[in-house]
């Protein structure tokens, strides 16, 4: 139905709209503004991106009357959801990797393109019940470790960075097994492992830097050394599923033009460039 | 409603249960799915998912059976209470039981002090995985328990007494034997609700192959890696397994 509708006129488009919940979105986006002609882009989001997406979303309302829905969680799910046929218009990993696995099943239109990038980083909760003075602690025989899981971005870049510390010999060769083995949970999206860490029922957790800000108080900060630690990139790129490919490109470059970009840099993103 | 409508209608609805059922055994062939349920993960998960949602029945039998027949046979104060309490967890979202575990036994949970200071951690544990399935679990076998003891006749009980066996005896050899169907068909549900459980394990005991990962953990986090194979490989075990734990429970009921 989604693909058909491209295209359209956008009076027959809105009659194609079945899902109640779509209309009702139309509908209050038709009576926030009755001038401008609505529209509703459903972005699917890497999980960090949620605070500082939801930000754009606010101004791109008050902007253009333009409504975005999101669906955030790990980039990995979101890459499956995509290629089993989700109807999203705007995709944005949070690595190269979960792009490359949508692009290679058709589903994107056009390319990516990289548009933020984020720091790892280590948190442990506020009264840091195992005592961790630094990312060495982590390899302590009895530390309860959260990690994401091997498939989702955060999982994969926290991993490489410990793989890369073992060949340091201030770690020792054995320091990412020994990690690795204190590890209680792999988590399904970054914002779980940063839940798990805030309710201290994680010593640990390997989060983005991003993600601290939403936590406050309730967690203490140790970055990871900063040749090992890797610097995940986000792409973003038009679903080809998508029934606005117009609007669906005028969200992305929003988000990579100056106005995105300073949110994104206020919520701690490192630019593209 | 025309007799035509009804059975349109019905149609509808069979199909609609069993085209996705159906749609898991399309989606794979038998080379793929032996490979998918032969894979280290896979068998990690079923073994996992075997070895504790066996313990989680016999917990259930051990511990739910005195339960089921005091409520079937006793009068006590605040039987209604405890009647609501043991029945809540069938109608209770597994998020939400989750989520109470999580804030009960957790480690800054209501008991996670008084558990620490003994050296218990339960979080994140294969441990956890078991009070989560025995929690969400349970009901089913206390209530079909119940409704078996309450089948038989007291004066059977009685008559036991009189020749000469004990209250235990009395149990063991009359109204046991008398109530088995029902709790053998309480068992399966209980196991097979056990087996199925998602929501409340992947809360309260995490995700981790090994010691958290059960078969439906596998298989969520198994299609989110873009491993739909392995995914469909392991739903389609569970839609064997469910297959024969309904062939158990209507073979009783008949």
């Amino acid at each position: 139905m989604a693909a058909n509708a491209h295209g359209m006129p956008r009076n027959l488009r809105f009659m194609n709209v079945l899902a109640p919940s779509v209309a009702a979105v139309f509908i209050v986006a038709g009576s926030a503004s009755a001038a401008t002609k609505p529209v509703t882009l459903t972005v699917f989001a890497a999980a960090s991106l949620r605070e500082a997406f939801t930000d754009v979303a606010r101004e791109l309302r008050s902007k253009d009357a333009t409504t975005v829905r999101f669906n955030f969680g790990g980039s990995n799910q979101l890459a499956t959801q995509i290629v089993l046929g989700a109807p999203a218009d705007v995709f944005a990993s949070a690595d190269a990797r979960q792009m490359q696995i949508a692009r290679a099943h058709g589903a994107l239109d056009g390319t990516a393109s990289v548009f933020a990038g984020n720091r790892l980083v280590v948190v442990v909760p506020a009264e840091n019940p195992a005592h961790i003075r630094s990312v060495r602690d982590l390899g302590r025989r009895g530390v309860r470790l959260v990690l994401a899981a091997p498939g989702v971005p955060v999982g994969r870049y926290a991993r490489a960075a410990f793989s890369g510390m073992a060949n340091e010999a201030a770690y020792g060769s054995d320091f990412e097994r020994r990690v690795l083995a204190n590890v209680i949970s792999e988590e399904t999206d970054v914002k779980a492992v940063a839940a798990k860490v805030a309710l201290g029922e994680a010593d640990a957790g390997v989060v983005y830097a991003t993600d601290v800000g939403p936590l406050g108080s309730r967690v203490s900060v140790f970055g990871l050394p900063g040749r090992y630690a890797p610097v995940a990139r986000y792409f973003i790129a038009v679903v080809r599923a998508t029934v606005d490919v117009r609007a669906a490109r005028g969200f992305i470059a929003f988000v990579r033009g100056a106005r995105g970009q300073a949110i994104l840099a206020r919520h701690g993103f490192l630019s593209a460039r | 409603m025309g007799r035509g409508a009804a059975v349109f209608a019905s149609a509808l609805l069979v199909a609609f249960i069993a085209i996705p059922v159906l749609a898991l055994a399309l989606r794979t062939d038998p080379a793929t799915f032996v490979r998918s349920v032969a894979s280290e993960g896979a068998r990690t998960a079923l073994l996992l998912s075997l070895v504790t949602t066996t313990i989680t029945l016999a917990l259930a039998l051990f511990l739910g059976t005195p339960l089921a027949h005091l409520l079937a046979r006793s009068e006590f104060a605040g039987k209604r209470i405890v009647d609501a309490v043991v029945d809540l967890p069938i109608v209770l979202p597994p998020a939400v039981a989750g989520l109470a575990l999580l804030v009960a036994f957790g480690r800054r949970g209501l008991l996670g002090p008084a558990l620490a200071g003994g050296g218990i951690q339960l979080s994140f544990t294969t441990t956890a995985v078991v009070l989560a399935q025995l929690f969400v679990a349970v009901p089913f076998y206390i209530r079909a328990a119940r409704a078996g003891f309450s089948g038989v006749e007291p004066t059977l009980e009685d008559a036991s007494a009189t020749l000469g066996y004990g209250a235990f005896g009395t149990f063991v050899r009359v109204t046991v034997p008398l109530a088995l169907p029902s709790l053998i068909g309480g068992a399966v549900l209980t196991w097979a609700r056990a087996l199925g459980e998602f929501g409340a394990t992947i809360m309260f005991a995490g995700n981790l192959p090994g010691v958290s990962q059960t078969v439906p953990l596998a298989v969520y986090l198994g299609l989110e890696s873009g491993d739909v194979e392995g995914a469909v490989a392991l739903s389609l075990v569970l839609v064997a397994v469910s297959m024969i734990v309904l062939a158990i429970v209507k073979s009783l009921q008949r």
